[in-house]
């Protein structure tokens, strides 16, 4: 090896240790088309020393082809700088979230509307209803429950849903069978208290509607 | 050259350098020690042979060049560049708008309305 090669060898790998930055194909094309410049360049002239200067001071400083090729070509972004991918937001499930409101619904409202009845016809007129009324109540409650377990298992499931609505959902069976046991098991036939269970269970009722409509309405697909 | 001209030259070479070597691709394909050659080695269209090259890769990603391999039998193959015909459309824009930029700036550097 002649000093004029060293001297080339030099010149290219400073100026790939200044293109490091660039996209690495890119780097690659700027360094294959100066090689070629300078051997084209030599062959005509092999191992005069002169030669090799002149074609290194026209071929300009390396910092300055550096600096061209990253106004033109830019550079490649740092592995850090690319974007992790959004997480995809959770797509609302309408068609379970429906579900829910269904299964919760067919669960609390017989229940309360069966009882609002009985309580008002044997307030009219007082047979032995009550009693059966709450049997009946009883076992449907029991049958009940697995539909309403499964509508709680569906509005926790489904998105789409306000959280208050789902707390709301999840609630509406235990307060109903609260206000219903209690309308239930409170015997008394006095006008007053018939009117309170009754009053209670209305509200129940028209709570359960009302959550109803507007989880429905939350989910419109 | 003065020292303070190359900042200016660096300014003034951009969009009218690439289109220079467009024109040299319109009449013939070329070498790119060729094209620098042609550019002149006095420093006023090219800062150093070197910076050609740059540019030349970004004319072929851009389409505006094509390049393609001659097999040589005093050597290694080397690249040879011609033009697309995107290149010439761009060329040809170039020309139209040149000449009325390049005066438009001439009359008003001698003090006169463009």
């Amino acid at each position: 090896m002649n000093g004029s090669d060293t001297r080339v060898t030099t010149y290219l790998d400073d100026l790939a240790r200044m293109l490091s930055d660039l996209d690495p194909a890119d780097r690659d094309e700027v360094l294959a088309g100066v090689r070629e410049h300078l051997d084209a360049t030599l062959a005509q002239h092999p191992d005069d020393p002169a030669a090799v200067d002149a074609a290194l001071l026209r071929l300009g400083p390396p910092e300055r082809v550096a600096a061209q090729a990253r106004a033109d070509l830019g550079t490649s972004p740092p592995p850090s700088a690319v974007a992790a991918p959004a997480l995809p937001s959770p797509r609302p499930t309408p068609g379970l979230a429906r579900t829910a409101v269904f299964l919760v619904m067919l669960c609390c409202l017989p229940p309360a509307l069966l009882l609002v009845a009985d309580r008002l016809t044997s307030a009219l007129a007082p047979s032995g209803g009550m009693f059966g009324t709450s049997l009946v109540l009883f076992l449907g409650g029991s049958v009940l429950v697995w539909p309403w377990l499964a509508g709680v298992v569906c509005t926790l499931r489904a998105r789409g849903f306000t959280t208050r609505t789902r707390l709301a959902l999840v609630a509406a069976g235990p307060v109903t069978t609260a206000v219903v046991a209690l309308s239930s098991f409170w015997l008394s036939p006095d006008p007053a208290s018939t009117l309170v269970c009754v009053l209670l269970l209305l509200l129940d009722i028209a709570a359960l509607s009302a959550l109803a409509v507007r989880a429905w309405r939350e989910v419109g697909a | 050259m003065e020292p303070g001209d190359s900042a200016i030259l660096t300014h003034l070479r951009r969009g009218a350098l690439e289109h220079c070597v467009l024109a040299l691709l319109d009449t013939e394909p070329m070498y790119g020690l060729d094209i620098a050659r042609r550019l002149g080695d006095d420093g006023v269209l090219l800062a150093g042979e070197g910076t050609l090259y740059p540019l030349l890769s970004r004319l072929r990603k851009q389409g505006l060049v094509d390049s393609k391999w001659a097999e040589s039998s005093a050597g290694p193959p080397r690249r040879y560049y011609t033009l697309t015909a995107q290149g010439r459309i761009a060329l040809d824009t170039f020309r139209r708008t040149w000449t009325s930029f390049r005066d438009a700036v001439d009359t008003t550097l001698q003090g006169g309305h463009p």
